[in-house]
């Protein structure tokens, strides 16, 4: 069974660490495979021994700076498709604009099942078509058990009371690239490429520190209104 | 702005904080731009005295419709596979330019094959709010935390070409007088869906859960007691207090969406969660210089636990507002 981990491009996010280390996890005859799409540098893997990674696939294309999340998803959907892929996981904020739509689209255009934040996967033993994942969702920690093939996003792993223990690191495999031509998109589709960023305002953070509460609120007050 | 969809969580039978106030955002932008408040409840089946209460609750919240659609398969937990189907048949007849979803982890399960199915903009941790252009035309600013939590992105939803799923962030609703308008109940029936289905073996309570409604979150990773920060007698109404540990994790903060986010650790946290701003002295604030309508405040405190009092009674001051301008 081939699993297909996208991956940012630079150094990756928390989620797509917990999304390969929750792959190369699920044991039996799997093999993971990391892809990326980028117009940037390539992805920064720091991989454990338990992370399992076979392949490192990048498909480079200078259009991909900023893009859209539909047309992210759609590549990455041809892309797995082309790795004969039976499962795609996926950080849960995993597009450039943070809203995690980017599995949504995956899943939408391969009409394969979605499940969002899952926290653990396991293959089923017993039903070996199926995935065995905890999520929390509508008040309930819930075990389920998702039909193959599927999506899965994956959320930010943090520290469970202190720092987690990485074990030791491992070189990534070489990196193999795959042109964009032979994924089966439509050029229609690379031309409407557009940066959604055009309409949306931002609004950098001022950092304050303070040593108490009284001297934070005093800063406060000190702060002209917007 | 025909019709603004919000989703209402049910607990219990009875709508969450969150959708309560989700519900009351809608209505005041709707009144504002004269448009319609659809409320959507999928859930198990209910009795229909139940269902005129819920109604009615709706009502007062500011639904003027409410589309329930009950079947015993949404008495488990919601995935987009169960709910979807719900989902697609309302948006294929309403055809909404603005859905509100209240914080909440269904609202991540939701939200993002929701905003693909309108080829929509999904927007996370969202507030809202109306302003008028120089020119007097009404803008309705749907604003958010960047991802990399280091300031505000804002985008008018009357001027965007796609229409925006806003996951709202958390809020205390304003209270409501009893005996207001009850909304128009529709039920509806249960679609087919082509997406297999998702087995659900086992369940049980979200201990993550109460801090999902919560204004003021309290993350803590120190030792301290939580019975000495429950001793606040000034801890306001929409507080929750969670801990570190793998039963409720720090990573799904990013859902909770909280107004206030304290963090309280003994030592620098070697990997803060993705909405804490590492801060260099104390105690940090992320903010204030936000568009309107956004009021979230980071707070991240180190701090030794010599002197605890003083700590509680710094948490205090701070998480009844008095650091509000």
């Amino acid at each position: 069974m081939n699993v297909v981990v996208c991956v940012e491009s630079g150094p990756i996010s928390r989620a797509t660490e917990a999304a390969l280390e929750l792959a190369g996890g699920l044991g039996g005859p799997t093999e993971i495979v990391a892809l990326c799409a980028t117009d940037g540098p390539e992805p920064e893997l720091r991989l454990t021994r338990q992370m399992r990674l076979s392949r490192l696939v990048v498909v480079r294309e200078p259009r991909f700076a900023a893009c859209d999340p539909y047309v992210m998803g759609q590549l990455l959907a041809c892309a797995a498709n082309h790795l004969h892929a039976s499962m795609v996981v996926l950080g849960s904020r995993s597009d450039v604009y943070g809203s995690g739509m980017t599995g949504a689209v995956v899943a939408k255009f391969l009409e394969w099942p979605l499940v969002s934040r899952v926290e653990s996967m396991r293959l089923d033993a017993a039903w070996p078509t199926a995935i065995i994942s905890d999520v929390r969702t509508g008040g309930r920690h819930a075990r389920i058990q998702i039909p193959l093939p599927n999506i899965l996003t994956t959320a930010p792993r943090a520290p469970a009371g202190g720092r987690r223990r990485i074990g030791t690191l491992v070189a990534p495999p070489a990196t193999e690239h795959l042109a964009i031509e032979t994924l089966g998109m439509s050029h229609e589709l690379l031309h409407s490429i557009r940066n959604p960023s055009t309409e949306i305002e931002s609004f950098a953070d001022k950092v304050i520190t303070a040593v108490s509460a009284a001297d934070l609120m005093e800063k406060l007050m000190r702060i002209p209104p917007p | 702005m025909a019709n603004l969809l919000v989703n209402i969580d049910l607990r219990a039978g009875l709508p969450t904080t969150s959708s309560i106030f989700a519900l009351q955002a809608a209505r005041s932008v709707a009144s504002q731009l004269g448009a319609t408040v659809v409320s959507m409840v999928i859930t198990g089946p209910v009795a229909l005295p139940d269902l005129e209460r819920l109604a009615r609750i709706l009502g007062e919240s500011g639904a003027d419709r409410a589309l329930v659609c009950a079947d015993p398969l949404f008495s488990r937990p919601p995935f987009w596979s169960d709910q979807g189907r719900v989902l697609r048949l309302v948006t294929d007849t309403l055809r909404p330019r603005l859905v509100f979803l209240p914080a909440g982890t269904a609202s991540a399960q939701l939200g993002p094959p929701l905003a693909v199915l309108l080829g929509a903009t999904l927007v996370p941790h969202a507030s809202c709010e109306i302003s008028l252009s120089n020119d007097g035309e009404p803008r309705l600013h749907i604003a958010r935390r960047t991802p990399r939590w280091d300031g505000i992105e804002s985008t008018d939803a009357l001027a965007t070409i796609r229409p925006i799923v806003a996951i709202l962030k958390a809020g205390r609703p304003e209270l409501v007088s009893p005996g207001a308008i009850e909304a128009e109940l529709e039920l509806l029936p249960m679609p087919a869906t082509t997406l297999p289905a998702i087995d659900v073996l086992s369940s049980r309570e979200d201990a993550f859960d109460a801090a999902l409604g919560a204004q003021n979150l309290f993350l803590l990773t120190t030792d301290l007691e939580v019975s000495r920060l429950n001793e606040m007698a000034a801890m306001p109404e929409g507080t929750a207090i969670i801990r570190n540990t793998p039963d409720a994790p720090a990573s799904n903060l990013d859902v909770a969406c909280p107004e206030k986010l304290f963090v309280l650790s003994e030592q620098s946290l070697p990997n803060p969660p993705p909405v804490v701003v590492a801060a260099r002295g104390n105690i940090a604030l992320c903010g204030p210089r936000k568009p309107p309508g956004t009021r979230f405040t980071g707070v991240y405190l180190r701090n030794d636990l010599s002197s605890p009092d003083k700590l509680i009674q710094d948490l205090a001051a701070i998480a009844t507002g008095k650091i509000e301008r």
